[in-house]
């Protein structure tokens, strides 16, 4: 009997590592497509899209400009393109390229280069709260009192004007504070971007070096609870009308290997009169993966069924989901963890999909 | 040791466990509300959960028949269902003070049967998901779980009791 458990789930574990390969597998073919591909025809697969082909930038901000490239090291690029932007158009390339493949588009950037590398500046321990303070009176009209950026455009990099081409980052995303160094945001408040309106803050805008320090701890405080995926709910705000939001969900959830099921609202089936306010909940699953999430813990009906909530909220529209990955921790079962993971993934594709 | 000595060690060990395994078997891990009930089919389950619903002054709302889903694609398993339930002025209220919870509505229990043929009831605790909320929606997120536990035990009695009689 004791043979017999162990076999079962000696045969469980095998199975559960066979559908994780089965599912890595179109992942890592697609990675060996790209082995041979220089840095060049990476770029133009991956990147030009948004950055554009000399990357003049679009959709996505200019890699091209000398003020970037002279400040942001290799290090900052590989991690960019690693780690993505949560919750921005951005994804991340962890799973799609190989770490040579990543190298192998940071270096064709890197050559756009002229000129030499600035002098990374000294960072000394700053005064968050100072820095908060900064941060409202120099850099929260174009960077938002949170950090939280400014809208990407919507259009395709060709119909993106000039003066729309440079979007100020989010600084307080997740990606860019795990690929940003403190120096390299030091140096770029210090030394602002050319041909962008970011100006240089440094003793030309009044800020002293002990300010700048400040600026960046303010920055870097950003770091702790910002990931949309570490969070109980994933979210993504979109000024789409939520009756045009709501076909562009499902074809994102169709084109997300999910199966749409049906679209009702909130309240429907609840008795009484309070006013609704509308929230649409749109339904679908996947059952290859929701059978193996079964079979590593029955209790992910927590979960289920997958579903995005979307309603209006300060004159946007929301579509907001329950972050699987956020409460995989609950089940003390680390195999769920990465089905969770997968789920909590999906839904912000499905959501940044949508409202792109 | 003596018989005497040996029927007393017996006796303690008996005991010991008769304690630990009620509370093994409820709730065993904490951030879950959990019944099981033995050799009770899910239907009967869900009749018994549709009135201790309503009994908790809740409004049922349907349930999803997740196994009937998965066979459609292939995947045959024991009845695995989720029963939504809920209170609309509760939840207007609650998405005032914090529109994040509006994924986390309706409240549900899954209900499921294992390959033994016992009946599982299942809910991740309220009062847990609560923590990751505005902390004005505590209070709420705490009645909820209370309300639930009442509703697995009240379930959880009235079947074992229907399986009892042979109804």
């Amino acid at each position: 009997m004791v043979a017999r458990q162990f076999t079962g789930s000696f045969g469980r574990v095998a199975f559960g590592l066979l559908v994780a390969g089965l599912f890595l597998l179109p992942l890592h073919a697609l990675a060996q497509d790209a082995a041979g591909k220089t840095g060049k025809a990476l770029y133009q697969e991956h990147c030009a899209t948004c950055h554009g082909d000399e990357g003049q930038g679009g959709i996505g901000l200019p890699l091209n400009l000398p003020d970037f490239l002279r400040t942001a090291d290799r290090d900052y690029l590989l991690a960019s393109i690693r780690h993505g932007r949560p919750g921005r158009v951005m994804p991340s390339f962890q799973h799609l390229l190989t770490e040579e493949e990543r190298q192998r588009i940071a270096k064709f950037v890197m050559d756009w280069q002229e000129g030499v590398q600035v002098e990374v500046p000294a960072v000394g321990p700053g005064d968050a709260e100072r820095g908060g303070q900064l941060f409202q009176q120099n850099c929260a009209e174009c960077h938002g009192t949170q950090g939280e950026g400014g809208d990407q455009p919507k259009r395709s990099p060709e119909e993106v004007s000039p003066d729309s081409k440079v979007v100020a980052p989010a600084l307080n995303n997740s990606g860019f504070l795990a690929s940003a160094s403190d120096a390299f945001i030091k140096a770029t408040i210090a030394r602002g971007r050319g041909s962008t309106r970011m100006a240089a803050h440094g003793k030309a805008r009044g800020l002293s070096d002990r300010d700048l320090d400040d600026l960046v701890a303010f920055i870097r405080s950003w770091e702790e609870g910002v990931d949309p995926l570490a969070k109980p709910v994933i979210e993504v705000r979109t000024d789409t009308p939520v009756d045009e939001l709501i076909p562009l969900l499902k074809m994102a959830i169709n084109s997300n290997n999910f199966v749409f099921i049906r679209q009702q609202t909130l309240y429907e089936g609840l008795a009484g009169d309070t006013p609704e306010e509308p929230v649409r909940v749109l339904h679908f699953c996947s059952f290859g993966l929701l059978d193996k999430a079964l079979q590593t813990d029955e209790r992910v009906g927590t979960f289920l069924p997958c579903q995005i909530t979307v309603y209006r909220d300060g004159g946007q529209t929301v579509m907001s989901a329950i972050n699987p990955k956020a409460l995989s921790p609950l089940f003390h079962k680390p195999g769920l963890e990465l089905y969770c993971t997968l789920v909590s993934e999906r839904y912000l594709k499905i959501m940044q999909e949508a409202s792109f | 040791m003596t018989f005497k000595q040996l029927f007393t060690v017996f006796g303690l060990l008996v005991a010991s466990v008769g304690m630990v395994i009620p509370v093994l078997a409820a709730d065993a891990n904490p951030n879950f509300l959990e019944r099981s009930i033995s050799g009770a089919h899910a239907g009967r389950t869900l009749n018994q959960l549709q009135n201790a619903i309503e009994q908790e002054g809740f409004s049922f709302m349907r349930v999803q028949n997740v196994d009937e889903g998965l066979a459609g694609s292939g995947f045959e398993r024991p009845p695995y269902k989720i029963v939504f339930f809920g209170n609309r002025e509760k939840f207007v209220r609650a998405r005032e003070i914090d529109p994040r919870v509006t994924p986390y509505l309706p409240l549900k229990i899954t209900v499921y049967e294992d390959d033994k043929g016992n009946t599982h009831l299942s809910v991740v605790d309220p009062a847990v998901v609560g923590r990751m909320f505005n902390p004005r929606l505590k209070d709420q997120f705490e009645a909820w779980s209370k309300a639930l536990k009442r509703i697995l035990d009240r379930t959880t009695k009235e079947v074992r009791a229907e399986t009892w009689r042979g109804d």
